[in-house]
């Protein structure tokens, strides 16, 4: 078998392995406990850093950032008051402010989206539809994304990339329901009046 | 929403990511974190981890250790007295026991407490699975027929495998030396009492080390025999059958300050073991973190490898100092300085057999050994300078070079290369 597979096979059984309670013991003994927190920082690894890819669309920016969230969460896991479901929450939360405060540099912001451009250069978001124009799309979704605010950005990603309900992205966010209803409706407003003008802007 | 939204949901939902982990990334972070990981008081529990990184912690394993040599007290005791004959004669036959145990004590004022099963077979070996509340924390096995003690890591999915020497074996997995050394101390009667409805006498001791008998060898818990605690122990055996009913240990730290106690119950004397008890000792899924040969230890093999990769990754410089804790602090700047290398792997299998390397320098001292580390001014340049040197029973001294050959060497030729 291979490392992967084994690696795979690992992460399988863990998730089986462990109930909530397990968890909340794991995350009670992962603020003293090496151990404890290797395997939550393992069990929480992949979540993380795909949401940073998310994000951020760019590998190496997104391996930067999961480090700082790491290491902000290993700092600051005595803080944490809840179960398992809360701490899922209070992950995000983390993650989401980390990677906002990753883009709130101009330069920094400036650079990601010219690295996402950079993928495969610039298209119009809607008129393709091969393979090859559909990855040019993507492309140019991505860089629009990237050029909103980042509060806009956080709730896209929550709600369609990570797939998640209003009310739990309001759980992540501190807000109620209704109000991230209102942030995503404007965010999707924005996104697509900018993209409108990319199109246009392209030849 | 409305159909323009609906357009823009589709396109977000038909987005695509290159965002697959890379285990590399993975796996660097999970060392850096835990270089620098720092703990933090728990609120309400406490851990294994814990108990064996504390002075009481020590006192806590020797405590569990402590239930090995007090099944052995009980299989092997001699004593003058009629109905301990009669005890010894029936415990001295049995070929395979079964006991649970309750370790209590507290650790920065939060009690915690710790549960033991073991099984003992002569034809197999031992199997003590230490739980917290319903939580298996570890699980150990001394295999006779492989000679092998092997420790299995429920939390990390991890093992660790050691090789057991025969010297060891003597040393560690006979309980009649424990005893012998229990026995030449004065006990006294204690008359009898019940335990839940059961009619028990007993004997109580002051004389027995907390830090005798661990089935997998006294070296391998670091610092272990420096303890000194005063221990209180009494054994009761039950006046009907005469077999022992419980056995209780009072360990106190040398300061006073802290305490374990340990009830010993539910014996199954002579206990029909199943086979497969010992059958599939590591469980599927598992990986080794790392495998101690005792020999390779004591031969200053695994110190040398462990040293060997630590100056591959570090131009040629050896640690500073030797301590565990040392060697990962060190291997933690190095690892902070090589994160911008994207060819930079960790080794884990050799990092571990550094650590090992330098947990048995560190037994070195307290053992009488003479020992010195010079990783400080020597490095791998220097083929002929001694970087490590401990005594051996012989009298000779074992002498790790820079380059890393070993060598015995009498005690005139040292001074000889010390003073140079």
């Amino acid at each position: 078998m291979t490392v992967e597979a084994n690696r795979k096979l690992l992460m399988r059984r863990f998730d089986l392995a462990n109930s909530e309670t397990d968890q909340d013991i794991l995350i009670e003994r992962a603020r003293s406990d090496r151990s404890a927190f290797a395997l939550l920082y393992r069990m929480h690894y992949e979540r993380v850093f795909r949401y940073c890819c998310r994000r951020l669309f760019n590998r190496h920016a997104a391996e930067d950032v999961t480090s700082t969230i790491f290491f902000r969460v290993m700092r600051t896991i005595s803080t944490f008051e809840g179960n398992s479901n809360d701490f899922r929450s209070w992950l995000y939360r983390i993650a989401t402010n980390a990677v906002n405060d990753h883009l709130k540099t101009a330069k920094r912001r400036a650079d990601t989206i010219r690295n996402t451009a950079q993928q495969k250069g610039r298209s119009n978001a809607f008129a393709g539809k091969s393979d090859d124009e559909i990855q040019k799309n993507n492309l140019a979704v991505k860089q629009t994304i990237l050029g909103l605010k980042p509060k806009y950005q956080t709730v896209i990603t929550l709600r369609y990339f990570e797939k998640m309900k209003l009310v739990e992205i309001a759980e992540i966010l501190g807000q109620n329901p209704a109000t991230i209803r209102t942030q995503l409706a404007r965010a999707l407003s924005k996104l697509r009046k900018e993209l409108r003008a990319f199109a246009h802007l392209e030849p | 929403m409305n159909d323009n939204n609906e357009n823009i949901e589709q396109v977000l939902k038909g987005l695509t990511f290159d965002d697959a982990p890379d285990h590399g990334h993975q796996d660097l972070l999970e060392h850096k974190l835990l270089l620098n990981f720092k703990a933090v008081q728990p609120r309400h529990k406490s851990t294994w981890r814990i108990i064996m990184n504390t002075k009481m912690a020590k006192l806590t394993a020797a405590a569990v250790i402590v239930i090995g040599v007090f099944v052995g007290f009980a299989i092997f005791t001699k004593t003058s007295s009629v109905s301990w004959a009669q005890v010894r004669e029936q415990v001295a036959a049995v070929k395979a026991v079964i006991y649970k145990a309750k370790i209590n004590t507290t650790e920065n004022g939060q009690p915690f407490q710790v549960q033991i099963e073991a099984i003992l077979a002569d034809e197999h070996g031992t199997r003590m699975d230490a739980y917290m509340g319903e939580q298996l924390l570890q699980r150990s096995f001394t295999l006779e027929d492989k000679k092998t003690h092997i420790i299995i890591m429920p939390a990390q999915k991890k093992y660790i495998e050691v090789e057991l020497t025969e010297k060891n074996r003597i040393e560690n997995g006979d309980p009649k030396l424990i005893v012998e050394a229990f026995l030449k101390g004065d006990y006294k009667k204690l008359g009898r009492r019940e335990i839940n409805g059961v009619t028990v006498e007993g004997i109580e001791s002051h004389d027995v080390s907390p830090t005798a008998g661990f089935p997998g060898g006294g070296g391998l818990i670091e610092g272990l025999e420096k303890l000194s605690a005063k221990v209180i122990a009494s054994l009761w055996v039950d006046v009907a059958t005469g077999w022992p009913f419980e056995i209780i240990l009072d360990i106190t730290d040398e300061n006073g300050g802290e305490q374990v106690t340990i009830v010993v119950s539910d014996f199954q004397w002579d206990a029909q073991i199943d086979p497969t008890t010992f059958a599939s000792v590591i469980p599927e899924g598992y990986e080794l973190m790392y495998k101690v040969n005792a020999e390779n230890l004591e031969e200053g093999n695994q110190l040398a490898e462990g040293l060997k990769y630590f100056a591959q990754i570090n131009d040629g410089k050896y640690p500073t100092k030797l301590s565990v804790r040392d060697v990962l602090g060190e291997l933690g700047n190095i690892y902070r300085a090589k994160s911008d290398d994207p060819s930079f792997r960790i080794d884990d299998a050799q990092v571990s057999t550094l650590k090992y390397g330098a947990q048995f320098f560190g037994t070195l001292e307290p053992e009488g050994k003479e020992p010195v580390y010079n990783g400080a001014t020597v490095t791998a340049a220097d083929s002929d300078k001694v970087l490590v040197r401990w005594k051996l029973d012989d009298g000779k001294y074992r002498v790790i070079y820079g380059d890393l050959r070993i060598e015995d060497v009498s005690s005139g030729r040292l001074e000889e290369m010390e003073t140079k």
